[in-house]
């Protein structure tokens, strides 16, 4: 497995935020973790990628233990997080300059890579805006650029496309496929069914902090499963609205 | 009035809360800074003959915070009128005890930088800002660039540098130079330094320390990369001090100050990096700030006092004995900081929004 996760529990005082999360994903699959707001999906990402230290429960990447070597865990994931983890004050171009060294990539390595990829994310023209300065989607693309900048075995990725336009959207799903293809594992965390459907192999649904639900796609539609488990809120009487 | 008032409410609630919500009351590198200048730094201040400057910079932090502070971006969600902005400005500025420690050393430092602040809270053009774009490609390793380009915009480094450049004016202007204002102004720099000293995750705020997190680099790395950064930012006013006392006051007392330099240097690099992971707070630019330790502070300025009095001394040995003790502080400090971030990374995530 290239994700494994075991018994994950994270606790904020006597909030419960994850309760015992088992997870597997294999090489060359593309998972995705869903469920409603304050569920703990971005909970359990962050502990996945060590940003956060988990209460109870162990994180096994790529054959590491993550408490145990957690910068060899680093090197070998890639990761767009859900604040998207930039720096103010550097360009969109300097970020990637930053990471491709930390990695091992060498700045003529580097500089082909993020080159390539900011075309593809229609980013190039942009790239010596700060990021402070930059746009929501921009600072996404940026964060997603780093995130693959190294080839990592393993990506996680919280809410790839909200707020990305279709076409940038369309070459992000072109890159995750193919990326699948090749052996890495992709973990995806999104609100958009359909979009998660077209994508995933496997999916768990998260609830209160616990998976309730889990499968590949195509044996059932992902919405029947999904309302099945999380039932949408009663409806009110609007009179009062438009 | 009324229909005002939860809003105004609402903003003293939030300023309140930020200010005792932690447990104990915190205050600021600033206030520390401010009150020692109007309290008892007249003799600095003979040595800054370009007294304006400051209370410039003082009454232009003084507008900015009244435009800063609440919640970001809320209030101009509201249907407010003109009126209705100047009260929530009023009121953000009246309730922060930072606003009137600052109006008060405005009003010693120049009392005109009080006029302009004044002036400024009540119209202040809207100044529409293009996209920042980088200068071009630098030689400098990137996490250090981006340390440095994000100190230059806060007040603070503005305020060090400014009192250096002074300083040099004032060695242009005085051949004569007095010996007590060559060890004196290296610690005003350094204390006025001292938020970014003491919270080198300030500028970062909380996504840009979550970057650190998710790069492959040890505890250890951070907190050297950040002691690199401050070694630079600290380094080059104390460089212009040095080079100006050198010049008027020839060798051995140029001498004196780089050894005061450089044991400010260390002990600021020691105790702002302990303290970067225990009592972390968020600085922005072109803003005075509050959140940091009042305890963090007041030793700050008790261990920048000790190079200064070991300058004014005469005993030569007494300086070396105080840089030895700074570099080994410096050393067990920056190491400590580094294994315990690992530890803290949650708690210094929390405390940076």
């Amino acid at each position: 497995m290239t994700i494994r996760a075991t018994g994950l529990v994270k606790r904020f005082g006597d909030f419960t935020a994850v309760a015992g999360v088992d997870l597997s994903v294999e090489p060359g699959n593309i998972h995705g973790f869903l469920g409603p707001n304050g569920s703990g999906k971005s909970t359990t990402v962050k502990m996945l990628t060590g940003l956060l230290i988990p209460t109870a429960g162990t994180v096994e990447i790529n054959g590491i233990s993550l408490a145990a070597d957690p910068v060899a865990v680093k090197r070998s994931i890639g990761v767009l997080p859900e604040d998207l983890a930039l720096f103010d004050a550097l360009t969109l171009w300097e970020h990637l300059a930053l990471a491709g060294p930390l990695y091992g990539l060498t700045a003529a390595e580097t500089a082909e890579r993020a080159g390539q990829l900011l075309r593809y994310l229609d980013l190039f023209d942009e790239r010596h805006t700060e990021a402070g300065q930059a746009s929501y989607g921009m600072r996404k693309k940026t964060a997603f650029a780093m995130a693959l900048l190294h080839n990592p075995k393993t990506l996680f990725l919280d809410e790839p496309f909200e707020g990305i336009d279709p076409s940038s959207a369309e070459n992000m799903r072109e890159l995750l496929v193919n990326l699948a293809a090749k052996g890495a594992a992709v973990f995806i965390t999104s609100h958009i069914l359909d979009v998660v459907e077209k994508l995933v192999g496997t999916y768990s649904i998260l609830s209160g902090g616990k998976v309730v639900a889990s499968g590949r796609t195509g044996d059932r539609p992902l919405k029947d499963v999904y309302f099945e488990h999380i039932p949408r809120p009663a409806g009110e009487d609007f009179t009062w609205l438009g | 009035m009324a229909r005002l008032g939860p809003l105004l409410w609402g903003l003293v609630t939030i300023r309140w809360r930020t200010l005792l919500g932690r447990g104990n009351a915190e205050l600021t590198g600033e206030v520390l800074l401010l009150l020692a200048a109007a309290l008892g730094a007249e003799r600095v201040l003979a040595y800054l003959p370009q007294l304006p400057l400051p209370g410039v910079v003082a009454g232009l932090g003084m507008a900015w915070l009244a435009l800063s502070w609440g919640p970001e971006g809320a209030p101009g969600q509201f249907p407010l009128t003109r009126g209705d902005r100047m009260m929530v400005r009023l009121t953000e500025v009246a309730v922060n005890p930072l606003s009137w420690v600052l109006f008060y050393v405005s009003a010693r430092v120049s009392p005109w930088a009080v006029a302009l602040a004044i002036l400024a809270m009540f119209e202040w053009p809207a100044v529409k800002r293009g996209k920042r774009v980088s200068a071009g490609p630098s030689r400098w390793p990137a996490l250090l660039r981006k340390d440095v380009r994000a100190a230059v915009r806060l007040l603070d480094t503005m305020i060090a540098g400014g009192i250096a450049l002074m300083f040099l004016s004032y060695a242009v202007r005085e051949p004569n130079m007095a010996i007590e204002a060559a060890w004196i102004i290296p610690v005003v720099v350094a204390i006025s330094n001292s938020n970014l000293a003491l919270n080198a995750f300030g500028t970062d705020q909380g996504t840009g320390f979550d970057r650190y997190l998710l790069l492959p680099m040890t505890g250890a790395d951070i907190v050297r990369s950040k002691t690199q950064s401050l070694f630079v930012l600290l380094g080059a006013p104390m460089g212009i001090v040095s080079l100006a006392v050198f010049w008027r006051l020839g060798w051995a007392m140029g001498g004196t100050i780089v050894i005061e330099c450089l044991s400010l240097l260390l002990l600021m690099a020691g105790w702002g990096a302990w303290t970067s992971v225990h009592t972390p707070f968020p600085l922005r630019a072109y803003r005075f700030t509050d959140g940091g330790s009042v305890l963090s502070g007041l030793v700050a300025f008790a261990l920048c006092l000790v190079p200064g009095f070991a300058a004014a001394s005469g005993l030569w040995w007494v300086r070396f004995v105080v840089l030895g003790l700074a570099g080994a502080m410096a050393w067990q400090l920056v190491g400590a900081a580094g294994r315990r971030l690992e530890s803290r990374r949650e708690l210094i995530r929390s405390r940076l929004p």
